[in-house]
């Protein structure tokens, strides 16, 4: 079964995937209920709020994840105090890294405020006794929700990204373990037949969020609800990137120095977004924008990166790899020259 | 050498353990196929039989008589209970490739056209999508490559390209065997099984599709193996034939010395009853 | 775990992101915050929901008494300790199917020492090896020194790897260090690299 309809929204502000108006409809009061009770020590709760035993099970998983890079590694995956699909995987694979020295951040959509933002945030260092943080080059280990952030991540940092869908193929096929054989063999065609459709009917891959990728030529990934402007930033990255799903219980990995390459034809290649407008708060013409509506009623481009955003304002020439010793370090899309890009408009159809 | 050349080919089904005498107590002359001692259903036993470049063999046969079963080991969609099978390209006994070179093989030398529409095409992608899945599977990365390719192929198979981007299930019956056909011939294989290529089509229909594959087999010169238990199409198509019946081979020759002059009481019935 | 020095918490924890980097860049020498490493990869990651093959009797006898030691053959285990080398029985472990290649065994060798040292070892030194190892997690090439490992068992272990995505999962220790060697990688006996260096 071709989903098409999943193939086909195109504009960057169109984030919103079935899974997410599920998730809407649920409220996460767990943290918030459980918080209160307990008051804001430890006292009563494990370490890092799993038990010894949750997190070898996690751990082993994360281990196999990594020495298989983009194959879905099972996990027993338990039941955290965060309405399903806000997080649960993510927020196992964090509690499972998380120690005294670490510094966490957590971004909901490129917000650190969002209420499950906090709410994680809150039981990380309420739990495990971390610093938290909403800065990223401070961060020594960041959950993240359909979003990797604009500064450059380094070698001493890990990514965990929030999962749906655990499966790229699900958009070619429903049948979970049919999916499972392609991917034993490295049976890829049904997803090719549908890009090819795809380019048929738009004349370009018109794929927004979820984009999907081959990890080390050899399993084809979902790299969860990131728009395509992020894909870019797992090929070859000095950081380590965890997926984890808790509905679906898999865990997978993108490793550092990693090859991850967007399925794409010789003659329709990937392309990322594109925006005509900058950011209306910082100035940014090279992060990714989304639309907001402000109290005026009046649309406007902004940052979707927070956190940056706020440096931003306070430095427009800062750049992505200013906290590194080197310089022009490659990390997402290539920024297009601004005056180049005047002339050029948007993208090639 | 042949392209293809079986030995000694042999399916059992059957959810017992063989007892060892299903061949000898099975076949033509005790006239089943299921083994009176463990219930084994012999599929066929014990075939033989060669192909040569550009040739087109038919295999005929009533149902149960494993032509079925014969094709499916052929076209390397079923295991085989024993045999063993020299295919050119292929070093060692084409019965036991493992699963990747079995994909190889079909995505590149041996090109199936499927009884049963959905076994050979997905329904719900485009015509053009499911012959562009052979291309995709064997490596193909450029679009506009995969396009003119495509179109090429409707072209040679004769369905209206104008139909390339609608889905499947909106062909007819005769479009659709002629996708399938597109999509076997697609990367040029050496050999093309065609199951059963008729059924299912108005007559009218089945005399433009065969006259239609004819044409291919001969301009692309492009060995094929056709399975029918109709043998007006096996006398249109095959150089040569052989006839199953109880899942062995009962006769075999020349398609037209086999029409004008069978051997067997059994092949002559089976020409009399289409006659 | 006390019994062994370990914290089963805070040292447990510690290990496995040392494991983290040591599996994320293959031949980069993590450190582990007890002693010896094998011990802590061990406690960190066995319990009675793997099987676990090898491993000295303190070991074995602290997993037995917190319920966590079910026992397995080698061909059978899910995680193997090793003395030095399998005499080439790597590559009978366990590599898990095509279809769950994650059920391929973790195997934790416990080596005489470990160096990130990638000077050219001098010939008298005959039981130091330099491995090379490329692949995910590690850019060009990155090489390490390790002492104990025979190199007919590196030849057996790239064995037991090279059906990838099966294979077996290896970490080397020594003392209070670990490296990684996942199946993803590349490995090979890289001792007579010249003295420039390895690219």
């Amino acid at each position: 079964m071709t989903d098409q309809t999943q193939m086909h929204e195109t504009s960057p502000t169109t984030e919103a995937t079935d899974n997410e108006q599920q998730e809407s409809a649920t409220t996460p009061t767990g943290v918030s209920d459980l918080l209160s009770e307990s008051g804001a020590g430890m006292a009563g709760y494990n370490y890092a709020y799993l038990d010894e035993h949750t997190k070898r099970e996690v751990r082993r998983g994360v281990l196999k994840a990594i020495s298989l890079p983009g194959h879905q590694v099972p996990f027993a995956s338990r039941e955290m105090p965060l309405a399903r699909g806000w997080g649960t995987g993510g927020i196992q694979a964090s509690l499972s890294l998380l120690g005294p020295a670490d510094t966490f951040k957590v971004i909901d959509q490129g917000s650190d405020e969002s209420v499950n933002a906090a709410n994680i945030r809150r039981l990380a260092k309420t739990t495990a006794d971390v610093e938290t943080t909403t800065d990223t080059t401070e961060a020594s280990v960041i959950q993240t929700r359909h979003r990797i952030p604009e500064e450059v991540l380094t070698d001493e940092q890990i990514l965990v990204l929030q999962v749906p869908t655990t499966d790229a193929l699900r958009r070619v096929d429903g049948s979970d373990d049919a999916n499972r054989r392609r991917h034993a063999h490295k049976n890829y065609s049904k997803m090719w037949v549908a890009l090819y459709e795809n380019v048929v009917k738009w004349d370009e891959i018109q794929i927004s969020a979820r984009y999907p990728a081959m990890v080390n030529g050899r399993y084809l990934m979902d790299p969860s609800p990131i728009p395509r402007w992020d894909t870019t930033k797992l090929n070859d990255a000095d950081s380590l990137f965890l997926f984890a799903a808790g509905r679906e219980a898999r865990i997978y990995a993108v490793p550092p120095h990693t090859d991850v390459e967007p399925l794409a034809f010789e003659d329709r290649s990937f392309q990322v977004e594109r925006f005509d407008e900058s950011c209306h708060r910082c100035g940014s013409t090279d992060t990714y924008l989304t639309e907001v509506t402000g109290d005026d009623g009046v649309t406007r481009y902004a940052c979707n990166d927070a956190s940056f955003c706020e440096k931003r304002a306070e430095h427009p020439d800062l750049s992505k790899d200013h906290h590194l010793d080197e310089d022009d370090v490659a990390w997402g899309p290539e920024t297009p020259d601004p005056i180049l890009s005047d002339e050029t408009g948007g993208e090639d159809a | 050498m042949s392209l293809l050349d079986a030995e000694n080919v042999t399916r059992f089904y059957g959810e017992f353990e063989p007892c060892g005498d299903c061949v000898d107590l099975t076949g033509p002359t005790h006239g089943r196929n299921q083994c009176p001692d463990c219930g084994t259903v012999v599929g066929c036993a014990d075939v033989d039989l060669d192909v040569e470049r550009g040739e087109v063999l038919g295999i005929v046969g009533e149902s149960g008589s494993g032509k079925s079963s014969l094709a499916e080991m052929l076209a390397l969609d079923l295991a085989a209970t024993a045999g063993n099978v020299e295919f050119a390209s292929y070093d060692g006994n084409l019965l036991d490739a493992n699963y990747e070179e079995r994909v190889d093989l079909r995505n590149t030398n041996v090109g199936m056209v499927h009884q049963h529409v959905r076994d050979g095409l997905n329904l719900e992608f485009t015509g053009g999508g499911n012959v562009a899945e052979s291309l995709l599977a064997a490596g193909w990365r450029n679009f506009d490559e995969i396009r003119a390719r495509v179109r090429d192929l409707f072209e040679e198979t004769e369905v209206p390209v104008d139909r390339m981007d609608d889905p499947t299930d909106t062909y007819s019956g005769g479009m659709q065997r002629r996708v399938q056909i597109a999509k076997a011939i697609a990367n040029d294989p050496e050999l093309v099984i065609l199951d059963e290529p008729t059924t299912g089509l108005d007559v009218s229909v089945q005399a433009r599709v065969l006259d239609m594959f004819r044409r291919i087999q001969r301009e692309q010169d492009v060995a094929t193996i056709v399975v029918s238990h109709d043998l007006g199409v096996v006398r249109l198509l095959a150089d040569r034939t052989v006839v199953m019946r109880h899942g062995r081979v009962i006769e075999s020759g020349l398609t037209d010395r086999v029409m004008e002059d069978p051997q067997r009481e059994y092949t002559q019935t089976l020409i009399n009853s289409v006659i | 775990m006390r019994a062994l020095d370990i914290d089963p918490v805070h040292d447990t924890r510690e290990t496995f992101r040392a494991l983290v980097d040591a599996t994320s860049r293959p031949g980069t020498v993590e450190q582990t915050p007890t002693t010896p490493a094998v011990h802590a990869v061990v406690a960190t990651l066995v319990d009675h929901e793997v099987t676990l093959h090898g491993g000295g009797d303190e070991l074995r006898t602290t997993l037995g008494r917190e319920s966590r030691l079910d026992t397995a053959p080698f061909e059978d285990a899910d995680v193997v300790v090793v003395d030095g080398h399998t005499d080439g029985r790597v590559t009978v472990a366990k590599r898990g199917s095509l279809k769950e290649p994650s059920e391929g065994a973790t195997l934790v060798y416990e080596v005489a020492d470990l160096s990130a040292d990638t000077e050219p070892i001098d010939g008298d030194d005959d039981q130091t090896l330099t491995l090379a190892v490329s692949g995910p997690g590690v850019p060009d090439t990155r090489t390490f020194g390790v002492d104990g490992l025979p190199a007919t068992e590196v030849e057996a272990i790239a064995e037991a790897q090279s059906g990838y995505p099966r294979g077996v999962d290896v970490y080397l220790a020594a003392d209070d260090r670990v490296v990684g060697l996942p199946r993803s990688v590349d490995l090979s006996v890289a001792s007579d690299v010249p003295d420039e260096e390895v690219a």
